[in-house]
């Protein structure tokens, strides 16, 4: 098992190169460059233009360009961020941005876990009934709603249908302009719970639709086995045929699920982080896209790659530990 | 039973009744069987009945409406979506009709309101002749509309059945446009996606060794590339080559198809792995079949379940995704639209206060992904043969 | 004993006193803003009280703490506050005024500037503010090529060399230039830094760093107790995304006439958004205490304005800078291609034409919501330059304005008259050979100009001429400036109130002469003049010469029509009517743009 891991491990290293040459190619096929703004500026001379084309080394051939970030790159060095002249992972982790970016993440998934999977028990042993069917169909429905739009809406609902000014409470953001600076206490921690509940709100119902299925097709699947004929027959009680029997070893498939979705949840909270104003790794690749700070865009692009290969990692991991049928050496 | 062995001669009455009777037992083929199946399941009868509406709609989209998506009328900018009366003065039921309105600018508190002249009534008419010229499938120029308020006297009035833009474009025309776009995308995504699956994932599952290693490792690269910030570069990098709109959009058919293709690829590999094994196809392969013949005439027909089933189910994750990315402004360019593209001016929560009916497409999005869903998973359930029914 | 003990404690409060921050009593050469005194533009202002917090939302977080290396205003939102310099604009009518230094003299010849600094004013360390900090500032960082520094290319003169620098004594700098330009005045409100904080990092003044050292210093990195400056206020909190808080710099040397130092306000919280919509959201949650409005806003606040207390200021002023079209007079030049078509867009009888096809009443109404007004010179409405005043600095009367009004009939006459009429009959005007004739309209992806384009296209095609919108890449726009491709681009520029700051733009070798650069090697005598009046008007220290040659100035390029002018917004903002004094200019954003400097004079009515 080790050694698989480990394979896996060093196997990553090639696919993050390409992945940082495809990314590379990218940025250069995009028009202009950070100087752009700067050239159309009238009050910025030729010569001070060619000086910071020099400067930030725009003005070399492409496969030089990369090779110098390349070589830089195994040494450590990441490159330095055309906006703020600080290394670049320093800027895309800055402040408590990466601790964000993963603690939304990991709740996110932790709600939609603790949601999903007793609503798709319901949903398997009441199967057919009504109850069923308006569950299943919240589920799709919040599979259905883009994430800017439902964020959006909240928003408005919060603001103008709610009022919620008229209380005190603050929208967008992580807290309230009057806890800025102020040390931890309950009053601080409740206010992070209101402002990161639309967050979870939106991105979790788009991940739930799916665990639901999923649990409730796997328990069907289970609960039609031989087995569970017999333990009803020797005459246990409902509940731990189902909780005891079927539901262990439904839930199986579902930790892949859990480690392919984290990924998804870096990438489903770039818009909703973008409207609802919160400070993840995937705004400040939004802003750097936006203003083409390159070296900026590459060491995201690798940063959202490298999460998303832990994550497939993780899926085959967790299976393999959880299901004794699974080997992979 | 105590009769002789020989079989005995029928009497015609039971001949007739057990041909009867075997008339009963009517084979049923596979597709059949599907068929019937996905009737039952009520919901997502209603999901394709939804989807096909919609189509509908699009393909005749420039009859359904009245105007020319890019047409401006300018005096009527943020108009709410017209009254249609059913009443005429008396209060009795007459055929529905419109009045022009007339936009006042209250100076002091810079509120727009339409206004209605009462003074002339434009019924609504089925089959006129608006304006907006167009071709018929691209072949039969016409300027037909299904409906339009024209007066007796001939004169035409707006109808703005949901309401008008900031530059008095009517909501409802490119809703109907932008159903192009939005109900296009995961179809032609599927169809860029599937032939580059299929073929290379059947073959790397069926031949396996080095070409398999190959084609693997390239499907890991697409898998190891995050999706969502790639298409936001690819979107960037598309809007500087000065391409025309629907070169645009064709890039972002091809953006999509590139970053899906791999996970794609590997499922099929996985079920030709499976298939591989099977009985049935050692015996072709035994009776002198070709691999080419193998792999169309055995496998490909037990991957289609599978290929049904992922096409709609995908469909709504591209739609979502065209709508994310022209929301973000690395989508769709002007002059076409799509209804994440219309989205986009409603991030304004001022806007949407004022004129709540620019959040409408927003609502077509959900129910057509709804639609697409439900019928996903319906076809899924009739398709599967080990579901429970 | 009781005495001696009574004593004893008096002396030990002194003592503590005196280590307190900030300064004891007044200084002396304090610069005392004349608020509430009568002739002055403060003098409907209140006198307000220390204390409080405002609450402000900006776009975008700051890139670093370094003034002279920033790129953007989201970082020089918060330098600007955190120092000054010699002179400044002011805060209301954005005429250049004395700020770090008390009074300056211009010699006879016009080519030497005294400036006399302010004695006894510190740092917000405590260490003295001297003639070495200035120098330093300009010999060791704006003018020192190693650093990267946009404010350099302010300072050179017409000639191409830069202004001397040279320190009489302590509290006095001379600055010796080899031309008369009046333009460096602006630039001489360049932020002052602390040469004893900051030299360590110059290569030139320390070997012992690598050149460049400079650019990556006062970086986010940077722990903000190192900040140190002159202005009213500091930065003492960062949260990334989050918020940037600032408070009270107790060596500001800014005093009301009633001695209370300023500025008013303890702190400022900048609440860190990620766009306009958002910040609207929490002003009207009321979160936030001011904010910029776009025209769109207006019919969402007002309605509320009166019941949640605030108000929503319509001034009657511009935005400042320009939104135009041009209309690519060197198509096809540099491949010798479109020969004709170039023949006519030089042709002045043509631009004329279009001018006449600009409904710029509608993109008011429509676009604008009524806020705004039509455009038609490139110096800034709210700039005593304007050429729609009739002195430097007076009202705006527009009695020699020179524009074109929107008149179908009159454009598609003068089309007819130069020969662009549907010659094979489709329906389109053709070039006068009888070529067809398309027209392609370039803006980028920004609301307003979109609206903007889809109105000039829907009258372009109504006049017959077949003109097509495609929305660009910003970045690409740029560049078809750049190339001279393209027919029609709209695109705009920042602006501010010296006309000379457009220099690049409209003298005939100017790098964004975008709309004909071959005129650098081909000028005509418009051009020559244009080239000429810039020249005098810089070179003059006399307001009325001055005024007197950028008004012939404006006037001649509203003929040229090379850049075509459409409208600008009005400028709005809405605050909650307990911030004081904010009635007269938001404390956040000026029309100037220059971040609102009126910040250390609003206060807190609630106190």
């Amino acid at each position: 098992m080790l050694t698989y891991i480990l394979r896996r491990t060093l196997y990553m290293i090639p696919l993050l190169l390409i992945v940082s040459l495809i990314s590379f190619s990218l940025i250069k096929i995009m028009p202009g460059d950070y100087l752009t703004t700067a050239r159309f500026n009238p009050q910025i001379t030729q010569e001070t233009l060619q000086q910071q084309i020099e400067r930030f080394g725009l003005d070399k051939p492409f496969l030089v360009q990369y090779w110098y970030w390349l070589k830089n790159v195994i040494q450590g060095d990441f490159g330095t961020s055309f906006d703020t002249r600080m290394p670049v992972f320093r800027t895309l982790f800055f402040g408590n941005r990466l601790m964000w970016t993963i603690l939304l993440a990991t709740s996110t998934l932790i709600l939609t876990w603790i949601f999903a999977i007793p609503i798709g028990i319901y949903s398997a042993t009441h199967q057919y009934k009504p109850s069923d069917h308006v569950v299943t169909f919240f589920g799709f429905l919040g599979l259905s709603i883009p994430n800017f739009f439902f964020a959006l809406v909240l928003l408005w609902m919060l603001v103008v249908l709610f009022r919620v000014g008229n209380y005190g409470l603050g929208v967008g953001g992580l807290l309230d302009a009057r806890f800025f600076g102020q040390p931890f206490s309950w009053a601080v921690f409740v206010n992070y719970i209101w402002h990161l509940w639309p967050a979870w709100l939106v991105i979790g119902t788009a991940g739930m639709a799916g665990l639901i299925r999923l649990m409730r097709g796997n328990l069907l699947d289970t609960l039609s086995l031989p087995y569970i004929q017999t333990a009803r027959s020797k005459g246990l009680n409902e509940r731990v045929v189902i909780y005891k029997h079927a539901v262990r070893n439904a839930i199986n498939p579902l930790v892949t699920v859990l480690g392919l979705s984290l990924p998804g949840l870096v990438g489903g909270s770039i818009v909703t982080a973008i409207v609802l104003n919160l400070p993840t790794v995937g705004r400040a690749y939004f802003s750097a896209l936006q203003r083409q700070d390159e070296p900026v865009i590459m060491g995201a692009l690798l940063f959202f790659s490298l999460f998303l290969l832990i994550g497939n990692l993780l899926a085959d991991f967790l299976l393999a530990w959880v299901d004794p049928r699974i080997r992979y050496d | 039973m105590a009769r002789s062995q020989r079989p005995e001669k029928r009497t015609k009455a039971e001949a007739r009744s057990l041909k009867a009777e075997s008339r009963e037992y009517v084979s049923r083929s596979q597709g059949q069987m599907i068929w019937s199946a996905f009737r039952r399941h009520r919901v997502g009868n209603v999901g394709t009945v939804i989807i096909l509406i919609f189509v509908v709609l699009a393909v005749f989209a420039e009859f359904v409406a009245p105007y020319h998506y890019g047409k401006q009328y300018r005096k009527y900018p943020y108009s709410p979506p017209s009254t249609i009366h059913f009443r005429d003065e008396d209060g009795s039921l007459t055929r529905p009709y419109v009045y022009k309105t007339e936009r006042t600018l209250d100076r002091t508190t810079y509120q727009t309101t339409y206004v209605e002249d009462t003074s002339k009534k434009y019924p609504i008419r089925f089959f006129t002749r608006g304006e907006a010229q167009y071709t018929l499938f691209g072949l039969i120029p016409s300027n037909v509309h299904l409906f339009g308020a024209v007066a007796d006297d001939g004169s035409f009035a707006e109808v703005f059945l949901l309401g008008t833009d900031s530059l008095g474009r009517d909501l409802f025309t490119r809703c109907l446009v932008g159903s192009w776009v939005s109900l296009a995308v995961g179809p032609l995504v599927i169809l860029c996606v599937f032939p580059i699956g299929i073929v290379l994932g059947g073959v790397s599952g069926y031949y396996g060794g080095g070409v398999d290693m190959f084609i693997q490792r390239a499907c890991e690269v697409m898998l190891a590339i995050p999706a969502l910030p790639i298409l936001m570069a690819m979107g960037a990098a598309l809007r500087g080559f000065g391409l025309s709109a629907g070169m645009v959009f064709m890039g972002m058919i091809i953006a999509l198809a590139i970053t899906g293709w791999g996970g794609f690829a590997r499922v099929i590999r996985g079920q030709v792995l499976a298939i591989r094994e099977m009985d049935f196809i050692t015996s072709a392969r035994a009776a002198g079949a070709s691999d080419m013949r193998v792999i169309l005439r055995h496998i490909t027909p037990n991957v289609t379940s599978y290929l049904i089933v992922n096409a709609t189910l995908t469909i709504p994750g591209m739609m979502l995704l065209e709508a994310t990315l022209s929301f973000l402004g690395y989508g769709i360019q002007e002059p076409m639209t799509s209804w994440g593209a219309l989205l986009n001016a409603a991030t304004n929560v001022g806007a949407i206060e004022q004129h709540p009916w620019i959040l409408i497409p927003g609502v077509f999005i959900v129910i057509s992904v709804l639609a697409f869903n439900f019928m996903g998973d319906a076809v899924r359930d009739a398709v599967d043969p080990y579901s429970i029914i | 004993m009781k005495k001696a003990l009574l004593l004893a404690g008096l002396l030990a409060v002194y003592a503590l006193a005196g280590l307190a921050q900030g300064y004891d009593a007044m200084p002396a050469d304090a610069l005392v803003f004349p608020i509430g005194v009568a002739g002055t533009v403060y003098e409907d202002m209140e006198l307000g009280v220390r204390g409080g917090t405002l609450n402000v939302a900006n776009i975008e977080d700051p890139r670093g703490w370094n003034n002279h290396t920033a790129h953007e205003t989201s970082t020089t939102w918060f330098t600007n506050r955190m120092h000054r310099g010699l002179l400044n604009l002011d805060h209301i009518s954005g005429a250049v005024v004395i700020d770090f230094a008390k009074a300056y003299e211009i010699s006879d010849d016009g080519l030497e500037i005294t400036f006399h600094l302010r004695e006894g004013i510190n740092w917000s360390d405590g260490m003295p503010i001297t003639a070495d900090d200035v120098l330093f500032t300009y010999n060791d960082i704006i003018m020192n090529e190693d650093v990267d520094c946009n404010a350099r290319d302010g300072l050179i003169l017409p000639d191409g060399t830069f202004p001397v620098f040279e320190k009489v004594d302590d509290y006095t700098v001379k600055v010796i230039m080899s031309t008369i330009y009046r333009p460096v005045l602006n630039s001489l409100s360049n932020n002052l830094m602390p040469k004893h904080v900051l030299a360590q990092y110059v290569h030139k003044l320390n070997p012992d760093v690598p050149v460049g050292t400079f650019n990556e210093t006062w970086t986010l990195d940077t722990p903000l107790t190192e900040l140190v400056g002159n202005g009213p206020y500091l930065v003492t909190d960062y949260q990334v995304n989050v918020s940037v808080t600032m408070e009270r710099n107790p060596y500001y040397y800014g005093y009301d006439p009633a001695g209370t130092q300023l500025p008013y306000y303890d702190k400022i919280v900048t609440t860190i958004v990620s766009n306009q919509d958002v910040s609207m959201l929490k002003f009207r949650n009321g979160e936030v205490d001011v904010y910029g409005i776009r025209p769109e806003d207006i019919p969402v606040l007002l309605p509320e304005a009166a019941g949640k207390n605030y108000s929503v200021m319509i001034t009657d002023l511009a935005v400042y800078g320009t939104t135009w079209i041009l209309v690519n007079q060197d198509i096809g030049l540099p491949d010798a291609t479109n020969d004709e078509k170039r023949e006519l867009y030089r042709n002045v009888e043509f631009r004329e034409a279009l001018a006449h096809l600009l409904d710029k009443d509608t993109m008011v109404q429509n676009v604008l919501n009524g806020l705004g007004g039509p455009q038609w010179t490139g110096v800034s409405l709210p700039s005593p330059f304007y050429a729609g005043r009739d002195v430097y600095g007076g009202p705006i009367t527009e009695n020699d304005a020179i524009t074109f009004e929107y008149d179908p009939a009159l454009a598609a006459s003068k089309l007819d008259a130069l020969g662009v009429v549907d010659a094979d009959g489709d329906g389109w005007r053709d070039l006068p050979s009888g070529d067809p004739l398309t027209i392609t309209i370039n803006a980028n992806d920004n609301t307003i100009r979109i609206a903007y384009c889809l109105i000039i296209q829907d009258d372009f095609r109504a006049a017959g001429l077949n003109a097509n919108f495609q929305v660009v890449d910003f970045n690409t726009l740029v560049g078809d400036l750049f190339a001279s491709t393209g027919d029609i681009i709209l695109l705009g520029l920042t602006g501010g109130d010296e006309p000379n700051s457009g220099k690049n733009v409209y003298t005939s070798c100017g790098s964004l002469h975008a709309y004909r650069y071959s005129a650098c090697d081909d000028p005509d005598e418009v051009d020559l003049r244009i080239d000429e009046l810039m020249n005098l008007g810089a070179n003059t220290f006399d307001l009325d010469d001055a005024f007197a040659y950028y008004k012939e100035y404006q006037q001649l390029l509203a003929h040229q029509l090379g850049y075509i002018y459409l409208c600008q917004p009005t400028f709005l903002y809405a605050h909650y009517d307990f911030v004081g004094n904010a009635f007269k200019a938001s404390p956040t954003s000026t029309p100037a743009g220059n971040n609102g400097l009126l910040t250390e004079l609003c206060f807190d009515k609630r106190l």
